[in-house]
C-alpha cells in the first residue's frame, strides 16, 4: 500500500509505504517499508485538503495560507528503498514536484466577524473546506473557503488558472458538488454551515452568475418551542428516485440528498417534496461531531456523491470530537464502532477506499486502515504529526526482494501428511468405540 | 528441612519449629550479606558487577514499548515559537477559579500566585463564558489562563489553557500538602525559579513537559537557588519547590520550600476546549505497565 498523509505539524506531505499487518506500535510487528517527507513548509502552511486529480498522477493540495497548489506525483528515479537487510527493492518512492500554484484565496476579516457569532471557543482562521473535482468538467476545480469564498478553477496545461469568485453567505462548512447530472455547463453545488442552512446554487454563463436554486427551511422547533440550532457539516447527493432522467431532475431542480449536523443529526432532503428534510434523526445524544462524513458504497463518485438511489444497504461513517469513528446505516441506526478502544485522538480524517478500506487520520498522530467489512485494523502507522488528509495511491502489495522480513511469515502450524491424518483419525475412532464399550457395560448390567 | 515439609500435627509445636527454621534462615543470610560486604568493601569491582546483574524487574523498566519515545518532535521553529511566547516576552498568566469556588479555591490560588510567575488572580464572576474570558485575556495579551476547578470544598483540577490557540490541558489535583504541614519548610523568595522535567519521554509527555516550559521564563535567577521540579511517574506528575545550597564539592544542601501536589492528566483538547486530542480513560488503568506521558 502506498499512502499520502497530509501532516499539521511540519506542513509536509509524508509518503508511506507499508504492507498489511503493519504495525508501529507493537515492536516485532511489521514495520512500515518507506516513510519520507515532501514539501515541507512549515506549521502555517500546513496542506489542509488533497484532491487527486484523473489519471492519479497529479493532485491539488490547499494550503492552510490559502495557497492553492498542483502537485505532479512522479516516480524518482534515483530513489532506493532499502529493506532492513539492506537489500534494494524493485519499488521507487515518489517525487512530489509543485507546478503550478495559485494564492490569494481568503477572506480573513469576514472570520471575525464570524467568529462572535459563533460558538467555537478559539478563534478561527479562514481555510479551505473543499476542494473538489466538477465532474464532468475533468478540468475544473471548485474550492470554497470557511469564510464563503467560492472559486472556480482550471487546470489548464498544468496551471491553474482562476475562472471566477464568488462569495456566498458564510461561514461554510462544506461546498459539494452535485456530479450526477451531465449538464456540462452549469455547475451545481450545495453549501452550508453553522447557521447558515443547506443552500443549492448554480454557476452559469461560464461560471460567471451565480445564483441560489434552491434553500432549506429549518426543522420543526423542539418540544420546549426552542429554536433547533442549525449546523449542517456534511451533505452528499443521490440520484433522484423519480423517473426524470439526471439533466432533467437538474433543470427541475429535484434533488435528493442527506446532511450530517455537528449535533449528530441525519437528515434525509427530497427538493421536490419540500424545504424540510423529510426526515430527521438525532444519531448519538450529547455528542458533537466532526465535519467527516464516509460513504460505505460501491458505486461513489469523485466528489463523494452516490449513483444510486437512497437504500437501505447504504451505511455511512462519521466521526465525533471525542474519539469515536460511528458507523450508521441510512435508517440512523449504529452498526458499530470503528478503533474503539485504539484510537485516543479525535479523528480529524476518515474516508472510504474502494469500499474496502476505512483511511483514518487524527490528532493522535497515527494512521490507521481499517478493513471495512470486519471494522479490524489492518494498518496502523505512526506519523509523528497531527493528520489532515490521507489519500490511498494504491493497495498493491510492495515485491520484496527476498521472503521478506522474517518476522511476517507465521509460525507454521505441524501439518500431517495425508498418511498420517488417516491414521490419526482411525485411532481417534478405535479410541471413541472403546470409550463407548466400556459406558454401555455397566449400563447392560444395571438394565 | 524447609518450612513446607514441617509435618507435624501438634498447630503450636509446628508454629515453635518453623520459627527455629526461619530465625536460622534470617541469621544465614545476614552472615552472608556481612561477608559480602566484606569482600565488596575490600574489591569494590564486585559490588559493581554484582549490580550489574541484578537488575530488579520494575513497572518502569518493564513498560510497554512506545514508539513515540526519544523521538524528535516533528515541528520547525515556527510551531515552537507559537507555543513558546513569541518575542522573547515573559509569560503572562491569568488565574481565576470556577464559578462559585468556596475558600479552598481560593487558598489554592494564593498558593499558585507564589508559585506561577507573573500572574494575575481575577475573581470568577457569574455571566461570563469561556469564550468571552479568553477573547478579554487576548486583548490584555495574556499567555496563559490558569482555572482552578474546586468541588464540594477540595480542589480537584487544574485547567491551563494556552493563548490565543490553545491547547487546552486538564490536570487532576491529588495528595496537596500545605507549606506549613512540611517539616522544616523554607519561605520562598520572588526570584524566577530554575525548572526540572523529569521523564516526559513520549510524544504526548514531551507536548506537557512543553506546557511547563511555557509558563515559566526562560531566564531563571540563579543567585534565588529555587528549583521547581515537575517528576513524572507512572503518569503522575509530581510538583516539589526546593532551595539548594552547595555545601561543599560534593555535598548539596536541598530545603523544602512547598506546596506539594501531584498532577495527573485528564484531557488534552485543540484550541479552547475544542476536539479531544487525548482523554484519559478508565479501561487505559487496565494495562499496568503501560503509560502515556
Amino acid at each position: 500500500m502506498r499512502l499520502l498523509v497530509a501532516c499539521e505539524d511540519s506542513g509536509s506531505i509524508k509518503e508511506v509505504l507499508c504492507e498489511k499487518g503493519s504495525d508501529t506500535s507493537v515492536q516485532n510487528a511489521r514495520q512500515p517499508s518507506f516513510v519520507d517527507q515532501h514539501l515541507s513548509e512549515g506549521f502555517r502552511q500546513r496542506v489542509e485538503i488533497m484532491t487527486l486529480l484523473e489519471g492519479g498522477n497529479r493532485l491539488v493540495a490547499a494550503r492552510a495560507n490559502g495557497e492553492l497548489q498542483l502537485v505532479k506525483i512522479s516516480e524518482d528515479e534515483n530513489s532506493a528503498i532499502l529493506t532492513e537487510k539492506g537489500e534494494q527493492m524493485d519499488i521507487k518512492a515518489k517525487k512530489l514536484n509543485i507546478e503550478s500554484s495559485l494564492e490569494g484565496l481568503f477572506n480573513e476579516a469576514k472570520m471575525i466577524d464570524i467568529h462572535k457569532g459563533s460558538k467555537k471557543r478559539s478563534r478561527p482562521y479562514d481555510g479551505f473546506c473543499s476542494v473538489s473535482v466538477a465532474h464532468p468538467l475533468q478540468n475544473v476545480l471548485l474550492c470554497a473557503t470557511k469564510s464563503g469564498m467560492v472559486h472556480v478553477i482550471e487546470v489548464k496545461n498544468d496551471k491553474l488558472i482562476k475562472l471566477a469568485s464568488h462569495e456566498v453567505k458564510g461561514p461554510l462548512d462544506f461546498a459539494q458538488v452535485y456530479d450526477l447530472g451531465r449538464n456540462s455547463k452549469t455547475l451545481t453545488f450545495a453549501y452550508g454551515g453553522e447557521e447558515n442552512l443547506v443552500k443549492i446554487c448554480r454557476l452559469i454563463s461560464r461560471f460567471s452568475k451565480l445564483e441560489t436554486v434552491w434553500e432549506a427551511k429549518n426543522v420543526k422547533n423542539d418540544r420546549l418551542d426552542l429554536k433547533v440550532p442549525i449546523w449542517p457539516t456534511q451533505l452528499r447527493f443521490f440520484e433522484t428516485s423519480s423517473e426524470n432522467d439526471a439533466r432533467k431532475s437538474q433543470e427541475k431542480c429535484d434533488f435528493e440528498f442527506v446532511t450530517l449536523t455537528r449535533y449528530g443529526q441525519f437528515r434525509i432532503y427530497k427538493t421536490l417534496h419540500g424545504r424540510k428534510p423529510l426526515l430527521s434523526k438525532s444519531l448519538v445524544e450529547k455528542v458533537e461531531f466532526t465535519p467527516q462524513m464516509a460513504m460505505c458504497h460501491s458505486a461513489i463518485t469523485t466528489a463523494g456523491n452516490i449513483r444510486a438511489k437512497l437504500s437501505q444497504e447504504l451505511s455511512f461513517l462519521a466521526s465525533d470530537s471525542k474519539k469515536n469513528i460511528y458507523q450508521f446505516d441510512s435508517n440512523a441506526r449504529l452498526l458499530g464502532k470503528i478503533g474503539a478502544g485504539d484510537v485516543t485522538g479525535c479523528a480529524t480524517f476518515v474516508s472510504v477506499h474502494e469500499n474496502k478500506y476505512v483511511l483514518e487520520g487524527g490528532l493522535d498522530r497515527y494512521v490507521r486502515i481499517f478493513d471495512l467489512k470486519t471494522r479490524k485494523c489492518v494498518t496502523k502507522v505512526y506519523i509523528g504529526s497531527k493528520v489532515n488528509s490521507v489519500i490511498m495511491l494504491d493497495d498493491e502489495p510492495i515485491p520484496y526482494p527476498s521472503d521478506g522480513p522474517e518476522y511476517s511469515k507465521k509460525r507454521s502450524v505441524n501439518k500431517l501428511t495425508e498418511e498420517e491424518d488417516k491414521q490419526d483419525d482411525e485411532e481417534m475412532w478405535g479410541r471413541l468405540q472403546d470409550n463407548d464399550k466400556k459406558r454401555n457395560k455397566p449400563r447392560t448390567a444395571s438394565t | 528441612m524447609a518450612v513446607e515439609e514441617v509435618r507435624i500435627k501438634n498447630k503450636m509445636k509446628r508454629q515453635q519449629v518453623i520459627a527455629d527454621i526461619k530465625d536460622q534462615k534470617n541469621k544465614e543470610r545476614h552472615k552472608m550479606r556481612k561477608q559480602r560486604e566484606k569482600h565488596e568493601r575490600e574489591n569494590p569491582e564486585l559490588k559493581e558487577q554484582r549490580l550489574e546483574q541484578n537488575v530488579p524487574n520494575t513497572i518502569e523498566n518493564t513498560r510497554v514499548y512506545d514508539e513515540t519515545i526519544n523521538q524528535p518532535i516533528e515541528a520547525d521553529e515556527d510551531e515552537l515559537a507559537r507555543f513558546f511566547n513569541t518575542s522573547n516576552e515573559p509569560p503572562k498568566i491569568l488565574l481565576t477559579t470556577n464559578v462559585n469556588a468556596k475558600k479552598k479555591a481560593y487558598e489554592f490560588a494564593n498558593i499558585l500566585i507564589e508559585v506561577l510567575p507573573n500572574v494575575t488572580f481575577v475573581k470568577r464572576k457569574f455571566g461570563f463564558k469561556l469564550k468571552e474570558i479568553v477573547e478579554f485575556c487576548n486583548n490584555r495579551n495574556y499567555t496563559d489562563l490558569v482555572i482552578i476547578n474546586e468541588d464540594k470544598k477540595v480542589v480537584t483540577g487544574l485547567t491551563f489553557i494556552h493563548l490565543p490557540e490553545g491547547p487546552t490541558f486538564y490536570f487532576k489535583i491529588s495528595s496537596f500538602v500545605e507549606v506549613q504541614k512540611i517539616v522544616g519548610h523554607g519561605r520562598p523568595t520572588s526570584h524566577i525559579p530554575e525548572l526540572i522535567l523529569n521523564n516526559f519521554h513520549t510524544r504526548l509527555g514531551q507536548t506537557v513537559g512543553r506546557l511547563f516550559q511555557s509558563i515559566f521564563p526562560k531566564n531563571p535567577d540563579f543567585e534565588g537557588r529555587q528549583v521547581i521540579t515537575l517528576h513524572n511517574q507512572r503518569d503522575y506528575i509530581f510538583f516539589r519547590r526546593h532551595r539548594y545550597i552547595f555545601r561543599n564539592e560534593k555535598r548539596v544542601g536541598l530545603q523544602e520550600l512547598g506546596p506539594q501536589f501531584t498532577m495527573k492528566l485528564q484531557r488534552l483538547q485543540r484550541g479552547v476546549k475544542e476536539e479531544t486530542e487525548w482523554e484519559h480513560t478508565p479501561e487505559m488503568d487496565k494495562e499496568k505497565k503501560k503509560f502515556h506521558l
